[in-house]
Parts: C-alpha cells; sequence; structure tokens
C-alpha cells in the first residue's frame, strides 16, 4: 500500500512540475553521481532551409534561404548537483534577397552563461525521478543589421525557425535574456521520460539595427513546454523524441496572430566509443507561424570529461 | 518571392557550392545616394516629370524581360564629360554618369532603380532602387529592396542584387551600348536621339549595326543578348567581380550570348551560333533544347536566375521558333 502510495505521490508531482515549472534543457538535467568535476563539450550542427520564416519588418515580414546553426556548448558539473553551462551559438545562413539572389551572412546569436542544479528526488524498483533547475543570462550580441543590409537578424530569424521558436532568447537581438528553465526526469535503464518548461524573458536594451516603423516591446515572453520520450534499443543506441510548444505569448518585436508553434523533433542517438556520444537529429516545426516552411536536421558529438 | 522549392535548399545544403544564385554583397555604401529620388537630379519637377538638364531618355533595341512591366529609361552625364565609345562593345562611363530605369505595371510606377559611378576605380559604381509611394508623389531609397510592392507582385531588388547582373560587364553599364543604340530594331525608331548622343558619347554610333539573319533570326538574338548576355558572356568580368554566374569559372561551361560589333557579319558568326548549337540549343528541336526548358521553367535552375517569376511566354514562343527553323 506504501509502495503504491509512493508511486502515486511520484506520478502526481512529475505531473505538478511538469506543469507548473520543469527545465527545458536537457544539457542540465543529468545529476553527476559522485563529487569530482566533470566537464562535457558538445558541438551541435543544426541545418534548416525555410520558404517563408516569418520576420518582424513590414519590408521583410518573410524570410527565405538556408543555412547552418553551430553551436559549442560546454557544462562544468562542479559536483553531484551543481552545473555550470555556457553555450556559444553561429549562424552561417544564405539568405534569399528580393530579385532570388543569395547572400551569404554569418551572424552571432546570443551566448548564455547558466547555473542549474539537478537533484535525484525518488529511486525505486530500478526507475529515478529527477528534477533540475537552470537560470540563464545571454549576452546581448546578436545583431539585426551587422553588415548594413538586414541580413544578420534574417539569418537568425533563419535559425530561429529551423529551431521552431523555441530557442528564442538565442536569436533575438537586441534583447538581454534571462531564461529559467525546469524539468523533471522519469528514468530507467532504458526509458527516459520528461517533462520541461522553460520562461524565457526578453529585456528589451536596444533598438539598433530595425528600420524605424518596427514595432518592438519592452520585455518578451514565450514560454516553452517540452515532453520527450527516449528508449535504448540497443547499448549503443537509443531512440528519442521531445516536442516542443512554443506559446508566442509576448514578442520583443514585431506581432503575430499565430500564437503557438510545435515543433517536433526524432533523434536518434549513437553511444560511441568512451567518452563519445553522436546524436543525428530531424525536426521540423508543425502547423503555427512554420508549419510547412521549415525544415531542419542537424548532429551532435558530446564527449564527457 | 517564394521560389525556393525544399528539394532544392536540400540540394543546396548538401552542396552549397552548386547553387548558381550565390551573389557576392557588393552593393556598395548606398548611403552616399540620396534618399528621396526627387534628389537624385532625374527631375527638374517630379510632379511634372520634367527632367532636369542634360538628362535623356533612351531605349534600348532589346529589352530585358521583367515579368511584363513597362519601362522607361534615362541617363545622365556630367558636364564636360563623355562617355568613351571608342571600344564599341566596352563602353567606359566617366564619373558622375547616372542611369535610371523605371518600373511600372497599368501606369503605376512601383520603382524606379539608379546607377551610378561614384569614383574612378572599376568598382566604384552604386546601384539602389527607389521605391514610389502609393500616391506616386515620391520615391524613397530602399536598399534592402522590397517585395510584392503597392499590391502587385513585382519584387524590388536588393541593392546587391543590382550587381548580380551589372559585374557581368567590366564597364557595369547594360541596355546602353553601342549595340542596344546602334541597333534600330524592326518596326522601332532610335534608341537614343541624335543630338543625346551627340552630347554623350566621344565618338559617334557607329553607323549602320545590323543584326544578321531572318526577322526571327535577329529577334532571337536580340534577345539572348538581352536576357543571357550579361552573365554568359566571355568579357571575363565575373572572374573580378562577385556576379552569381561566372560561365568562365563556377559553372564550367563557355555559352556567350553577346552580340559584338564585329561579329555581325552572318549569324554564324555570332557567339550564340559559334558556342550555343549544339549544346543547349537543338537544331530544329525546340523541344530537346536546354535552353527552352530552363526558359520555360520558375524555380529552381530557372533561367534568368534573379528578377523574373513569371515565364516570358512571348520570349519562349520566339525561342521556339527560331530553334525550330534552324
Amino acid at each position: 500500500m506504501r509502495q503504491g502510495l509512493a508511486r502515486w505521490r511520484a506520478a502526481l508531482l512529475a505531473l505538478v512540475v511538469a506543469l507548473f515549472g520543469t527545465g527545458a534543457h536537457a544539457e542540465a538535467t543529468q545529476p553527476n553521481n559522485d563529487d569530482r568535476r566533470t566537464l562535457t563539450l558538445a558541438f551541435d550542427s543544426l541545418s534548416m532551409s525555410s520558404r517563408g520564416a516569418p520576420y518582424v519588418t513590414t519590408a521583410f515580414p518573410e524570410v527565405s534561404g538556408y543555412g547552418v546553426r553551430l553551436r559549442l556548448d560546454a557544462e562544468l558539473a562542479l559536483g553531484p548537483v551543481l552545473k555550470l553551462g555556457l553555450r556559444v551559438p553561429l549562424v552561417l545562413a544564405r539568405i534569399e534577397q528580393p530579385a532570388g539572389g543569395l547572400f551569404g551572412e554569418a551572424a552571432w546569436a546570443n551566448p548564455e552563461l547558466s547555473a542549474g542544479v539537478a537533484q535525484p528526488w525518488l529511486a525505486r524498483d530500478g526507475w529515478q525521478l529527477l528534477g533540475a533547475t537552470r537560470l540563464a543570462i545571454g549576452l546581448p550580441l546578436a545583431e539585426y543589421d551587422a553588415s548594413g543590409s538586414e541580413l544578420s537578424g534574417r539569418a537568425l530569424a533563419l535559425a530561429d525557425a529551423g529551431e521552431g521558436f523555441a530557442e528564442s532568447e538565442l536569436y533575438t537581438p537586441g534583447v538581454l535574456p534571462i531564461v529559467l528553465s525546469e524539468r523533471v526526469m522519469l528514468k530507467s535503464s532504458r526509458f527516459r521520460f520528461g517533462a520541461a518548461l522553460k520562461l524565457p524573458l526578453l529585456v528589451r536594451i536596444s533598438e539598433a539595427g530595425l528600420p524605424r516603423q518596427t514595432e518592438t516591446h519592452a520585455l518578451g515572453l514565450e514560454p516553452v513546454a517540452e515532453l520527450s520520450a527516449r528508449v535504448e534499443l540497443l547499448r549503443w543506441f537509443a531512440l528519442e523524441s521531445a516536442p516542443r510548444l512554443t506559446w508566442r505569448l509576448l514578442l520583443p518585436v514585431g506581432s503575430t496572430t499565430s500564437k503557438l508553434q510545435l515543433l517536433l523533433p526524432v533523434a536518434l542517438h549513437f553511444r560511441l566509443a568512451q567518452p563519445l556520444e553522436l546524436d543525428a537529429v530531424v525536426q521540423a516545426p508543425v502547423a503555427g507561424a512554420l508549419g510547412g516552411t521549415t525544415f531542419a536536421g542537424g548532429l551532435r558529438v558530446t564527449a564527457s570529461f | 518571392m517564394r521560389k525556393f522549392s525544399h528539394f532544392g535548399l536540400a540540394a543546396a545544403l548538401l552542396c552549397p557550392a552548386c547553387d548558381p544564385r550565390v551573389c557576392a554583397d557588393r552593393a556598395g555604401d548606398t548611403r552616399v545616394l540620396p534618399d528621396r529620388l526627387s534628389e537624385t537630379g532625374l527631375f527638374d519637377n517630379l510632379a511634372e516629370e520634367r527632367l532636369a538638364p542634360r538628362v535623356h531618355a533612351y531605349t534600348p533595341a532589346f529589352a530585358l524581360w521583367s515579368d511584363g512591366a513597362d519601362k522607361r529609361r534615362w541617363v545622365y552625364v556630367p558636364e564636360g564629360k563623355r562617355i568613351d565609345d571608342r571600344n564599341p562593345d566596352d563602353w567606359r562611363f566617366p564619373v558622375g554618369t547616372k542611369l535610371w530605369k523605371e518600373f511600372s505595371h497599368d501606369g503605376v510606377r512601383l520603382e524606379t532603380r539608379l546607377l551610378t559611378r561614384t569614383g574612378a576605380g572599376e568598382a566604384d559604381w552604386v546601384a539602389t532602387a527607389y521605391l514610389w509611394r502609393a500616391d506616386q508623389s515620391e520615391a524613397l531609397r530602399a536598399p534592402y529592396g522590397a517585395i510584392d510592392v503597392l499590391g502587385t507582385a513585382h519584387n524590388v531588388p536588393a541593392s546587391g542584387e543590382c550587381f548580380a547582373c551589372h559585374d557581368g560587364r567590366p564597364g557595369k553599364v547594360l541596355g546602353f551600348s553601342a549595340i542596344q543604340l546602334g541597333v534600330v530594331a524592326d518596326d522601332a525608331e532610335p534608341g537614343l536621339a541624335s543630338d543625346a548622343a551627340a552630347e554623350l558619347l566621344s565618338d559617334p554610333l557607329p553607323a549602320s549595326l545590323e543584326v544578321p539573319g531572318t526577322r526571327t533570326e535577329r529577334e532571337a538574338l536580340g534577345y539572348l543578348h538581352a536576357n543571357c548576355s550579361h552573365c554568359h558572356n566571355q568579357s571575363g568580368a565575373g572572374e573580378a567581380a562577385g556576379k552569381c554566374l561566372d560561365p568562365n569559372d563556377q559553372l564550367g561551361f563557355a555559352l556567350d550570348f553577346s552580340l559584338q560589333t564585329d561579329a555581325l557579319g552572318s549569324t554564324a558568326q555570332t557567339a550564340t551560333y559559334r558556342t550555343a548549337l549544339g549544346k543547349v540549343i537543338v537544331r530544329g528541336a525546340p523541344d530537346d533544347s536546354k535552353l527552352v526548358e530552363l526558359m520555360s521553367r520558375r524555380g529552381s535552375g530557372q533561367m534568368p536566375p534573379l528578377a523574373t517569376e513569371e515565364v516570358d511566354q512571348h520570349g519562349v514562343q520566339l525561342m521556339r521558333a527560331w530553334i525550330g527553323a534552324l
């Protein structure tokens, strides 16, 4: 009876946390099992193409083009609980121009520093319930108009579309991103289920590079909810999907009539020789402003030391 | 604007160097240009369309297809300077030269493009478009271009895109040349008034430039010169500049659709006949000719690759008639 009650409590706790405050970043979820410091480095590339991602100016209401988002992720675990993180994204894109030409652009997105705590809450019958909280601050390096042609803002918008608006704190220029994310995870040796919520608060600090008539707001908030499931089919191979739903509650710039955006990713996870892991992902926004316009796929190589 | 196919994008992602539409963003600093068309020196009085002194209208013998837009063109050369036209196939324009081209649909002006030489260097040219207000009272500089302007399907190119074509010739100017002004197309008036030519040019226009062949052949050769030769030529300009297509290098073929003043003796002498027949043009077989296929396509692989979203049906029929009779 007590065992059944504990299971119900764990499930209820997971549901509550999932609904009211769970984390959206896989990077900060796994607690260390010992006191050693570990460094995890990941090189993440995501190629995307879009034929009509929304953009914020009246002159360019849409962005078409293709490109790749490169990101270096680093995470330092200072013990079993505390983790420090860094994400440095760069976008290389070719943006279609009105007459059909393509111009190349390299644009820095906002790097991000984070601190997170991850703790096991419950462990029973081979299952563990874990919780993680993460606070991140972005460095506002992204620009709308670094080259005098509004190309950098459009390159960032392309990358934002490729990620289904779920990483707007990285790709929004002129804002200071403050991101709180919470995650809960239930896992066994073969299965992992997660729920997460991310609250990115984007505080406008600059309107540089935007045409004068562009609508801007002092604050932006685009919460992201995520549900994930992963099954380890072989010792070296796992299949994972983590759909994300972004609620475009308050845009820092521009406006939209399409408030919800769903992103459907499918990832293949390969455990290579220690310490390397490889993830291959394909993802596509579904419905919303991006449905049918944008596709993305990429690789992520992770090494832990 | 929606010309991308995801198949094309996927191919481009796998092989970025294979996309012929990638241009160098050589826009120049368009901020040196006035914000308003009325300040560019085209009109003394914009409302009355009274041209400023030394501004002359001209009409090329063979027009570039612009999705059916109506076009007007003007040229200005500063006082005391002349266009060096001693080499009839490579005119050189003095610093301060301005050329305007206006695009309109159904009598509504949409944009006016300005190309001007700003310095002595070969690349010292700046181009931009001026976007007309809906009330037609003024046109404003639009360096980033615009999409579907004034409720039409007309797109205004970004400044950098202008050089995707204009970098294809060493002198940067297209449509204002010995061929375009010296050849009098069938049933047409001379493209530049004689008093204007006397004021603008260092040497008189060649007296009798005639494109060889039958009427269909002349029209076809002229069409290809106007619509294809800014990229498909062997002037070598593409190697030094940032145009999208460089037939000398990037695409590895040697097509040339130029009409040259010294190669008008017969159709066989023209660059088109010498370089394209047997390659993209199959004698007597328009359906097997790649030229017709690409001209008839819009989207991935279309020709011309830029600045058109509508097939030129008249142009395609002309090519079919010409190739069918070869």
